[in-house]
């Protein structure tokens, strides 16, 4: 009996959860140490893959199998990491690996989602919470127009079409028809890919093209200014002034969600639906218990993020957030919950069946203390079994908690640009062309770093490629 | 009735996994068909069956025997799926086509490249007459003169259905006079994809 206690201790004791295994990796990321966490997240990887972490880090996490285990939840960190190391290149690889593991792992059904493996949540293959499913082509968006400083060169546009179209299929995914509930055609569109979508037309003179996409950002999120001012622009198609270019600033700003384990009673909705799912996947009536069960918790560091303000040839601009991703994780995690303790439900239940059974079916070969012995036996494997459960706390930890955007029309040449308190970039801006910059700031506190793309940064074409250089101060 | 539940039920813990295999295709397969977006054998369709159309269609407008210098400019990707390494095989498959063609030569791509370099330019802005003048102009110094700039545009038609989506994809080439700007010739080529 001792013996037991002492198992399951350790059982308990040596389940990590996912958040554990990250705190290194974010504490450094959070702190702006982007080559610290980038170490730690080639540790992580390397761990996970069996590879040696020197094959990991030379090869840029590219040259690991992305498939096996977490390993592309991980390549999402590094991709970050890659990013504001000053790699945009290297993120688009990485991301794009995640990307397809993840789509190759999506729960389509509610058979999928159902027919888990019976330790817990984190024995699944990740799939991908469905915010991180847009964000990674986001971010495939924003660092293309990093690496090709271009709408027409690079695949920014196919990347910002790609955000509707997995948003629209998020969206109308038969997830849960079968159970009576589809959390999906709950959740609130998010405007950011049609912006993105906007801005690339408009830069390439597509007018109309670009006002549609507007309008359409403006139908997901109603009254952002942004957005509005976009619209109102591209109906009346003036882009610029004449000899000025625009620079679009994207501020990643703040830590993004993370998550911790709770404790959930089993809701009516989430019984109702585990009953419905339980006949689904075991095809034979499983009875279910009241019993709470562990849960993914929303982690959030702050409410809310202070907007940076973009200071350039005498001209301000405030940041506007274009998409809050601690908000939206928290919605699309609300409405899911049902169907998440649901599933948590029925893995009591089984295991719960499966011990009951075998214990009778041992007692009633050895009906003497053989069989006791065994009975007791049996409880105490559900116990630990059942107490060795863990919620699903894996999640894309480096996102940020808002994307922020901000435009300022510049007249064409270099430009020192401030963002925010001290730290400044020169940007070159060439007239009636778009230039980008991404400041990454996972704490807003710190300075973090800028990246501007690759033509629109006077250093990386070199001074002999450059064109005539206008006025930097008003 | 136990022992079967028992096996239901942990048949839910266990599932099978096989080990990456690879095999070299013979030279009369088939390419592979992208089980979820475009791959070979959509951009290899394309890629042929428009450049082919648009050589035929210009050779007509000059004389037997003369021989024109096009330089492939750029691919703009307005479709779905990014085109990713498909750009350098774009680039390699319409110099294939180029060079049977016989009619055309083929500028090296290094020499595009420079000519948008030193002049700190985007591809699309060739499409100006000040953009299109200094472009040119580098690679005449190099003994390069272009008569023609080809541009390719790829685009993606997708159609949602109730149990399986259809994607079309199109490449379209233009074929730009390198002095005056004038598009000379504009082809596409069509691919229909459906998935489940």
């Amino acid at each position: 009996m001792r013996a037991a206690l002492l198992l399951l201790a350790l059982a308990v004791v040596g389940c990590r959860s996912y958040s554990d295994k990250l705190a290194e990796f974010r504490g450094h990321y959070l702190q702006g140490d982007f080559e610290g966490a980038d170490a730690a997240v080639d540790r992580l990887i390397a761990k996970e893959t069996g590879e040696s972490v020197e094959t990991v880090a030379s090869s840029n996490g590219l040259g690991v199998k992305a498939g096996k285990g977490d390993t592309y939840l991980l390549l999402l960190d590094k991709a970050m990491t890659q990013l504001a190391l000053g790699r945009p290149e290297v993120a688009i690889e990485l991301l794009r690996k995640a990307r397809d593991q993840l789509d190759g792992h999506e729960s389509k059904t509610a058979k999928e989602f159902f027919a888990s493996v019976l330790t817990d949540d984190m024995a699944r293959s990740y799939a991908g919470a469905d915010y991180e499913l847009i964000l990674v082509r986001v971010m495939l968006c924003l660092c293309d127009l990093l690496v090709h400083s271009s709408q027409t060169e690079g695949d920014a546009y196919a990347y910002a079409l790609q955000i509707g179209e997995k948003q629209q299929r998020i969206v109308e995914s038969p997830l849960g028809e079968d159970l009576g509930y589809k959390p999906r055609q709950e959740y609130r569109r998010v405007g950011i890919g049609a912006y993105l979508q906007g801005i690339i037309l408009e830069a390439t003179g597509a007018r109309d093209g670009a006002a549609r996409a507007y309008e359409r950002c403006l139908s997901y999120e109603p009254g952002l200014g942004i957005a509005e001012e976009a619209h109102r622009r591209a109906k009346e198609g003036r882009y610029a002034a004449p000899g000025e270019g625009v620079l679009h600033v994207f501020y990643l700003a703040g830590p993004g969600p993370f998550y911790t384990t709770g404790q959930s009673p089993p809701t009516d909705l989430a019984l109702r639906i585990a009953q419905i799912a339980a006949a689904l996947v075991t095809d034979s009536y499983v009875p279910l218990m009241q019993t709470e069960v562990p849960v993914p918790v929303l982690a959030v560091h702050v409410p809310g993020v202070p907007q940076l303000e973009v200071t350039a040839y005498g001209r301000k601009a405030a940041t506007e957030t274009l998409l809050d991703v601690n908000m939206v994780a928290g919605q699309q995690l609300e409405k899911m919950m049902p169907l998440i303790i649901a599933r948590a439900v029925i893995r009591r239940a089984v295991k719960a069946t499966i011990t009951t059974a075998s214990s009778e079916a041992v007692k009633s070969r050895n009906r003497n203390s053989t069989g006791d012995a065994a009975e007791l036996g049996f409880a105490l494997a559900n116990l630990i079994w059942t107490a060795t459960e863990r919620a699903d706390t894996r999640s894309w930890s480096s996102l940020p908690a808002h994307i922020q955007v901000a435009r300022i029309p510049l007249p064409a040449g270099v430009h020192a640009v401030r963002l925010g308190g001290e730290v400044e970039a020169d940007v070159r801006i060439t007239a009636g062309r778009d230039a980008y910059a991404v400041v990454i700031r996972p704490d807003p506190g710190r300075p973090g770093v800028i990246l501007v793309d690759r033509l629109s940064s006077p250093t990386a074409s070199g001074p002999e490629s450059l064109p005539e250089i206008g006025e930097s101060k008003p | 009735m136990r022992t079967m539940t028992l096996i239901l039920l942990a048949s839910l813990a266990l599932g099978c996994k096989g080990s990456p295999k690879g095999r070299v295709k013979s030279g009369d397969e088939g390419d592979t068909v992208g089980a979820r977006t475009a791959g070979a054998e959509t951009y290899n369709a394309l890629i042929e069956e428009a450049t082919r159309k648009l050589l035929k269609a210009e050779e007509a407008r000059f004389p037997e025997g003369a021989v024109r210098k096009i330089a492939f400019v750029g691919i703009e990707n307005r479709g779905a799926e990014e085109l990713g390494d498909i750009r350098d095989s774009t680039n390699q498959i319409i110099e294939t086509v180029i060079f049977q063609a016989k009619r055309y030569d083929m500028i090296g791509q290094r020499y595009v490249d420079h000519g948008l370099q030193v002049n700190s330019m985007r591809a699309e802005d060739l499409f100006l007459h000040d953009g299109r003048e200094k472009f040119v102009s580098v690679l005449r110094a190099e003994g390069q003169d272009p008569d023609y700039l080809l541009w390719a545009v790829y685009t993606t038609l997708s159609t949602e259905g109730d149990k399986e989506r259809q994607r079309d994809y199109l490449l379209t080439l233009e074929l730009i006079d390198a002095r005056s700007g004038r598009l000379m010739q504009k082809e596409t080529a069509r691919v229909r994809k459906a998935y489940r």
